[in-house]
Order: C-alpha cells, then sequence, then structure tokens
C-alpha cells in the first residue's frame, strides 16, 4: 500500500509526468487510500454555455481509466450527461446534495456563465414549474461549495462564448461567484491529468495548488509552450514555415506558443501520443485568457501577454531564450571540440560534395 | 383534458434539452422539444478570418 504523499512528490510527480507515466496511474493508489479514511468526496459538474468537450476530454483519462475515478475516488452526484434521472427528479436531486452536503462539496463548472437576460440564454432544467437558468444554478450551488474548479476555457475565463461580440453577454465563474476558492484549469479543452490532478491535489490535502496570475494551478501552467516546443531551435536559428507541412517554427502561421502556458509539449495527449505542433499544427493558445479573440492563422506583431499587456515575440523570445543560448553555446563548444564542428578535414574533400 | 409532461433536463444528450409532450386520451396531441442553450458562434464568426471558422465552429459541439 502506498505511504503517505508529500505535497513536494505531488508537485514532482504533475510536473514531470513523462509521456509513459500517467499522472493519475501513479495517483491513484494515494487516492485510493484517501477515500478510504471516509466517504467519497461529492461533486457537482454543472455545464453552462459548453460544448461538453471537457467532459469527452476527461473520459480519456487513462489507468484508471474514467471508470475507476468516478467509483473509487469520486462521488459524482450529478452530471447532465451522466446522471440516470432525468427532469424534475434530476434537477431534485441537484438541489438535495447541495442541501445535505453544504460547504462540503466540490463544483465542477463546464462552459460560460451567460448573464443575458437575466441568463435566459441557459436554461439547465426546471424545477417547480419554473426555469432554472445556469446563472442561477451557479450561484445557488457555487455559494455552498468548498471549492470550485472552473474546467475548461470558456468556465475559467469566459473562453469561446465569450468571443468578441459576445452575444451571450458570457462569463466566467470568478465573475458570478465570490468569495469561494476558485481554480481556473484553462484548455479547450484541458487535459484529463490537468483535471483528475487537480481534483486530486485538492482532495488529497485539502487545499487550493498554488496558482498563476490566471488562477490556474502552477504545477500544470507553469511553463509555456514556446519554450519547451520541439519546434524551438527552428525559432532560434530563423526557420520559420511559410506553410502548414514545411519545416521551421510556425510562429508566421499564427502559432500562439509564444504566449500561451501549459506542459503539452512534455505531457502529450491522448495517452501520450501527439499534441498539437507536433503533429503540424499551430498552437491555438487555448488556455489563455484572451482565447479566441485574436486572428488564430495569423502572425500577431504584438501578441496579448496578459488581458493588459502585449510584447512582440522578440521581447518574449529574448527572456525565455536566455537559458536555452546558454545551453545551445555549450553544446557548439563541445562540437567544435571534439571536431565535429570546425575546419574541413581532409577526408571531406574525399567523400565528394556531399 | 389534455394532460402536458414536461421533461427537462434531458440527460445523457449532450447539450440543455427540454421536451413537452401533450397528451390527450391516451394519444400524443403535440410535442416540442426546446434546445435551451444559445451562443451565438455564428455572430462571434462575423467578420473573422475564414480559417477561423474550422476552429470556431467545431467547438460547436465537443461530443
Amino acid at each position: 500500500m502506498a505511504t503517505k504523499l508529500s505535497r513536494r512528490d505531488f508537485m514532482r510527480a504533475a510536473a514531470g509526468s513523462a509521456a509513459a507515466v500517467s499522472l493519475a496511474g501513479y495517483l491513484s493508489p494515494f487516492l485510493a487510500e484517501a477515500a478510504e479514511a471516509g466517504e467519497l468526496p461529492p461533486v457537482i459538474w454543472l455545464a453552462g454555455g459548453a460544448c461538453t468537450g471537457c467532459s469527452i476530454s476527461l473520459l480519456n483519462c487513462q489507468n484508471p481509466d474514467i471508470q475507476d475515478v468516478l467509483l473509487k475516488v469520486i462521488s459524482l452526484r450529478f452530471h447532465e450527461n451522466v446522471s440516470a434521472a432525468q427532469g424534475e427528479l434530476a434537477m431534485n436531486a441537484l438541489y438535495d446534495v447541495v442541501e445535505k452536503y453544504a460547504g462540503k462539496f466540490v463544483l465542477c463548472v463546464e462552459g460560460s456563465v451567460q448573464v443575458k437576460e437575466n441568463g435566459n440564454w441557459c436554461i439547465i432544467g426546471e424545477r417547480e414549474g419554473k426555469p432554472v437558468t445556469m446563472l442561477q444554478a451557479v450561484k445557488d450551488v457555487g455559494s455552498k461549495a468548498a471549492a470550485i474548479l472552473s474546467i475548461g476555457t470558456c468556465a475559467a475565463f469566459g473562453g469561446l462564448p465569450a468571443a468578441d461580440p459576445n452575444p451571450s453577454e458570457s462569463k466566467a465563474v470568478s465573475d458570478i461567484v465570490k468569495g469561494k476558492p476558485i481554480i481556473n484549469i484553462g484548455g479547450c479543452p484541458p487535459h484529463p491529468d490537468w483535471i483528475v490532478g487537480t481534483i486530486a491535489h485538492y482532495l488529497l490535502f485539502k487545499e487550493v495548488p498554488e496558482l498563476d496570475s490566471a488562477g490556474r494551478p502552477k504545477m500544470f501552467y507553469g511553463r509555456m509552450i514556446h519554450d519547451n516546443c520541439q519546434r524551438r531551435q527552428y525559432f532560434d536559428n530563423g526557420i520559420f514555415a511559410k506553410n502548414f507541412g514545411e519545416i521551421g517554427c510556425m510562429l508566421e502561421l499564427g502559432c500562439k506558443g509564444p504566449i500561451a502556458h501549459c506542459d503539452s509539449t512534455t505531457r502529450l495527449w491522448n495517452g501520450g501520443v501527439n499534441w498539437c505542433v507536433m503533429c503540424g499544427g499551430v498552437c491555438l493558445g487555448c488556455t489563455e485568457p484572451q482565447f479566441p479573440n485574436w486572428p488564430i492563422y495569423e502572425r500577431m506583431a504584438e501578441m496579448p501577454t496578459s488581458p493588459a499587456t502585449t510584447a512582440t515575440v522578440d521581447q518574449i523570445g529574448f527572456v525565455l531564450g536566455g537559458a536555452a543560448v546558454l545551453g545551445i553555446g555549450g553544446h557548439l563548444a563541445g562540437n567544435i571540440a571534439t571536431g565535429r564542428i570546425g575546419p574541413k578535414k581532409d577526408h571531406d574533400k574525399e567523400e565528394g560534395d556531399n | 383534458m389534455a394532460q402536458t409532461i414536461k421533461i427537462d433536463p434531458i440527460t445523457r444528450i449532450e447539450g440543455h434539452l427540454g421536451v413537452e409532450v401533450e397528451v390527450e386520451g391516451g394519444v400524443v396531441v403535440n410535442a416540442k422539444s426546446m434546445g435551451m442553450m444559445f451562443r451565438g458562434l455564428e455572430l462571434i464568426m462575423k467578420g473573422r478570418d475564414p480559417r477561423d471558422a474550422q476552429q470556431i465552429m467545431q467547438r460547436i459541439c465537443g461530443v
């Protein structure tokens, strides 16, 4: 049986999880132990202006699969796509859990909260003959939650529904509920490890992990895509792809790597198979608060590094590149010393023009 | 006397769906189904680069 997991070990596992090692798999014995100690922690999942893509991403959780997470780690009390009950029965079940476990349950929200016309642009169900808007539900349920996880960029920052001109006046959960610990798990969708890892951290240590300025857990969002990109070398050498399918950094094609924070570069998706740039696409910057309020396939002269500031990619690259340049410098010196780079030797000529 | 049966939400489907059925003497005389959420992705696409459509519109449904 697993021994007690320290916060430090957790952080190390979360940040360093290699492609072959599933974070969720690593955590499962500890979570099972925590769960054995008492009743499974109740979780309520609400969906507003959502596409349900975040739920689907969570289904992609590997080893343990989602079945184990649902049956052994948490007790999912309400989820519109999973509930067997429907209609008023389901809505009553939701509000019963809120009353019974007030201050003890974790609320997961997927999708933005639409506030236009008093929230009537999103109605999640009907109770006592009256429609319940997402706005009302988030206020009712959120005000009694122990903590709130805003899952996906829509719930965390407004995301796609809040893109200009924001027809439904979509807002982030943090704009609606105040005074509760809220963790933003950005991403469109977020990686299952980011979701499960954050829930696990909260369940194991009963506190919110260290967050960055956008309210995201630093253990998953602390790194810059551009800084760890497999195509970074092309950027440093000034080799830029002009069309999709070409070799080179994809900045000119609209890649938002220089402003995007997450660990997709090393964590990889679909069970550690691939990620956006590695399969030839640009980084959309989907974990960022400004997504998708920018031209997706055009290079931006000034990139929004936060809602209030912009910078050119050279300014970003200069700060980021320092450590990489040092590394490359050392590598070059090594190559010169071993004779791989330097004045041509005689045998090069004998081999012809190659 | 018609009886109205209303089920909202319909669970185990993607999105927010409600159904209202009127039954009279064991026969369904009227039925409505209602999609209860609107984001206006078409309005968001207005004036954007056409290439953005593949990223914006695919997010209509993530299932």
